[in-house]
């Protein structure tokens, strides 16, 4: 088979060298873990959060909703467990933005909402019915992105799409959350991607994973093929990349697939048409379809640079450190990382919960990076797989000469850590360049906003000199 | 807990690590410059390296009012300086060479990593100009009653030394194992091989730089030889005056080569144009430094304008063009 890849100027990146020689694969243990508390923040996707419809003392249980969706950018929340409300409070997420949560104490029954019980016959839902599902069931990008995956399969309708990728890279170090649902449970990934599929109307439905990962390879082509015959109209493949690190971006994924290059503000479903799920987005629709429970839990990886690989079953809300506490052989660590070891974010509260978007903990235990001058290598050049020169940038942000950094193209930058990975003299490049990146695009916008409201100006004044100088302006604007 | 930007983790490979495995390089090179020339050899790379060393020491601790931290590059580069000067350069003129190449080609430029010019390729070319004298030096090998081939063999036998190319087989042995006059340390061309080969494995050299260098200047000998160009020359061509040694470890060096592959490639080619334009038309014996140390130069130019494309730009250059044109 062809093995796909995103090409020159994304030079290969041995971001998996630190796992070599580790049977990542055979230490694999599924736990289904029942916490003593959960909080559950209403604000868990791109967009507006939800508003929670539960008071102080509400007796809740498994999958009943907690919050209500205030727009259409919006999903609802669920109970993950069943038991008493005891607080709603204001908490801060690891990403910096202040949510509301409601607090629930566990009664330990797991009491399930009358709502959650198997369906007769899942799989002739119709597309209309699928959709209903997918709109109360509470499903995010579970791959980190955090898009509401009903808003998402909207906007692929409405454009037309006509192939759904399922997202099964996982690029990230450690991270395997997808690999073990791909090879333990590939019926519910597989009928999930269909049933997304129905919903946006493709056909055509792609499977990615990466060459590194064999057994799984194997066990999503053998399930492929049992499940061609009871789907005669659907296109069901299988497509395998070479194992790099940002090759779980989707926007590297379209890439490597279409040879396109999207910019920050295209996305995949107008311009290619393709809509893209992460693999656990796809089993948690599943769930939804074939039990009607909404998504409640998540398998979370627990591992690290000398931790052993852990997935787990955890109910969404459940903090980090009760997860943890659980756990047995976790050691002192230096660092605790929500999501993967090159991306993810560290945290020092440990009472943080985790997420429908958190893949997993990675616990640091590698010492910081021995500080040195920059030495002009060009390792991070290699590294970038957007083609900036990160040692370039970095050097104007710390002389500030932001008129040099104009035209450095830094707003390219997806903060993949790439540059910072390889960097010999342990410089903290990709979080200078993020910095600055944001700052940039921000100032963007800004200046579109003023060419905008220039060109009104320039319209709705009738004389020619003035029109003359605006459009100066303009272009002055733009020159900066 | 520690808070961090990410990423968490790094690759395992510091700017220490790399130098050291650089000075692991540079011993074989030593070792059959003591096994030539013997303690003299030895006494000036010892001389070389501490010197260049307290030098940097002094300079940032009291000219720049910096905590000094000592940083294995100043050992490679006053190795690197010994190794391509003549045997018999008096003490004196390496330490005056050691002081130009640490504080006025690398401490005033900035320490490590922000110099432009190669430190030991500057001193060598300061020392051939203002000591032309030095240049003279040349020695037979193995003639000091010191050096370490001496002393495990017994005394060179003074006729084969005085003509060492006699049949075309003593010629290739001796064009390998260096046994023939030149600068201290450049001459052995199977342990720079070597060497270079240990650099590329372990990722410290960058290939491209050495290889298009080489490449244009073996393309270069069959254009400018004409009928007379044989293979022996071409290896000769290639072997003597440095050009291997300063292909391994003059454009191995960071700081002063390109950061871009393409970069790399066009400096190589355009040291070996101007090398082979020196070589032939101007005094040979500054052919490699002067032609390296001009491209030298021209690397922070390489640094801007040889860049990789950037991702959904069409490409740099019109990009650039765009946005000025505006």
């Amino acid at each position: 088979m062809k093995k796909l890849s995103f090409r020159k100027g994304f030079l290969p990146f041995d971001g998996l060298d630190f796992s070599k020689g580790r049977a990542l694969s055979q230490e694999r243990v599924l736990e289904h873990f029942n916490p003593k508390e959960v909080v559950i923040p209403m604000h868990q996707s791109i967009g507006t959060p939800a508003v929670p419809i539960v008071k102080v003392g509400t007796l809740v249980s498994i999958g009943q909703m907690i919050g209500r969706p205030t727009s259409h950018i919006s999903v609802p929340v669920h109970a993950s467990i069943s038991g008493t409300v005891t607080a709603i409070e204001t908490i801060r997420l690891p990403n910096g933005i202040e949510s509301q949560a409601v607090r629930i104490q566990n009664d330990l029954k797991r009491r399930a909402d009358d709502s959650v019980q198997k369906r007769q016959s899942p799989e002739n839902l119709s597309p209309k019915d699928l959709r209903r599902l997918l709109l109360f069931s509470g499903i995010v990008g579970m791959g980190g992105e955090g898009y509401p995956a009903a808003a998402k399969c909207l906007q692929a309708a409405i454009a037309g799409v006509d192939t759904l990728y399922v997202n099964g890279l996982q690029s990230e170090p450690y991270l395997t959350c997808d690999i073990h649902l791909m090879r333990e449970h590939a019926d519910r990934v597989i009928q999930g991607a269909i049933a997304l599929g129905s919903v946006c109307r493709v056909q055509k439905i792609v499977f990615c994973l990466q060459d590194k990962w064999k057994q799984e390879i194997d066990t999503m082509a053998g399930a492929l093929e049992r499940f061609r015959p009871s789907y005669p109209d659907r296109e069901l493949s299988m497509s395998v990349f070479k194992a790099r690190f940002p090759q779980g971006y989707d926007k590297l994924l379209i890439k490597a697939i279409y040879h396109v290059e999207l910019t920050q503000e295209q996305r995949p479903e107008e311009t290619v048409g393709a809509v893209i799920f992460n693999v656990s987005t796809c089993a948690a629709f599943w769930e939804k379809v074939e039990k009607n429970l909404p998504c409640t839990s998540r398998v979370v990886t627990v591992s690290g640079d000398k931790t052993a690989q852990r997935n787990v079953l955890v109910p969404i809300g459940t903090s980090v450190a009760e997860l943890l506490d659980r756990i047995p052989g976790i050691g002192a660590c230096k660092r605790i990382v929500i999501g993967g070891a090159l991306m993810g974010v560290a945290i020092t509260n440990l009472d943080t919960p985790i997420l429908k978007t958190t893949q997993g903990i990675t616990l640091i235990k590698q010492d910081d990076p021995q500080k040195s001058a920059c030495i002009h290598c060009g390792s991070c050049v290699e590294a970038c797989p957007v083609g900036i020169l990160p040692y370039l940038c970095n050097r104007l942000i710390e002389i500030s000469d932001l008129k040099a950094l104009h035209y450095e193209s830094i707003d390219k930058c997806i903060s993949c850590g790439a540059c910072s990975y390889a960097c010999p003299a342990g410089i903290e490049l990709s979080a200078h360049i993020a910095r600055a990146a944001h700052q940039k695009r921000k100032e963007k916008n800004i200046d579109k906003n003023m060419e905008i409201s220039a060109e009104i100006s320039a319209e709705k004044s009738t004389e020619k000199s003035t029109k003359k100088t605006t459009e100066k302006k303009i272009e002055g604007s733009t020159i900066r | 807990m520690k808070k961090s930007p990410a990423p968490h983790i790094r690759k395992e490979m510091n700017v220490s690590l790399i130098y050291l495995h650089v000075l692991i390089a540079l011993l074989p090179c030593a070792a059959a410059a003591v096994y030539y020339y013997g303690m003299r050899a030895l006494l000036l790379l010892t001389v070389g390296c501490a010197s260049y060393v307290i030098s940097d020491y002094l300079f940032v601790q009291f000219v720049r009012h910096e905590p000094y931290v000592l940083d294995i590059s100043g050992f490679v580069s006053g190795a690197v300086l010994v190794l391509i000067l003549p045997p018999t350069t008096p003490i004196l003129y390496l330490i005056a060479g050691v002081f130009f190449a640490s504080v006025v080609v690398k401490q005033c430029f900035g320490g490590v990593g922000c110099n432009i010019f190669n430190p030991a390729l500057a001193a060598r070319a300061f020392l051939s100009i203002a000591f032309p004298s030095i240049d003279a030096g040349y020695v037979q090998p193995l003639l000091s009653p010191w050096s370490l081939g001496t002393l495990l063999y017994g005394p060179a036998d003074a006729v084969s030394s005085a003509t060492p190319w006699i049949s075309r087989t003593e010629r290739v042995f001796e064009l390998l194992s260096g046994r023939y006059p030149g600068a201290i340390g450049t001459t052995c061309a199977v342990a720079i091989i070597i060497v270079g080969v240990y650099l590329v494995v372990h990722g410290i050299l960058r290939p491209q730089a050495p290889l298009s260098y080489l490449l244009v200047l073996c393309a270069g000998y069959w254009l400018t030889g004409g009928t007379q160009a044989t293979l022996f020359g071409m290896f000769y061509w290639i072997f003597t005056g440095g050009i291997l040694f300063a292909a391994v470890f003059v454009m191995g060096d960071y700081s002063t080569t390109p950061t871009t592959n393409d970069g790399r490639l066009i400096f190589g080619a355009g040291a070996a144009v101007l090398t082979l334009l020196i070589r032939n038309m101007g005094n040979p014996s500054y052919a490699v430094g002067f032609s390296v140390l001009a491209m030298n130069a021209a690397v922070p130019i390489l640094d801007l304008y040889i860049r990789p494309r950037i991702y959904s730009m069409p490409s740099w250059f019109s990009g650039k063009k765009k946005a000025a044109l505006k």
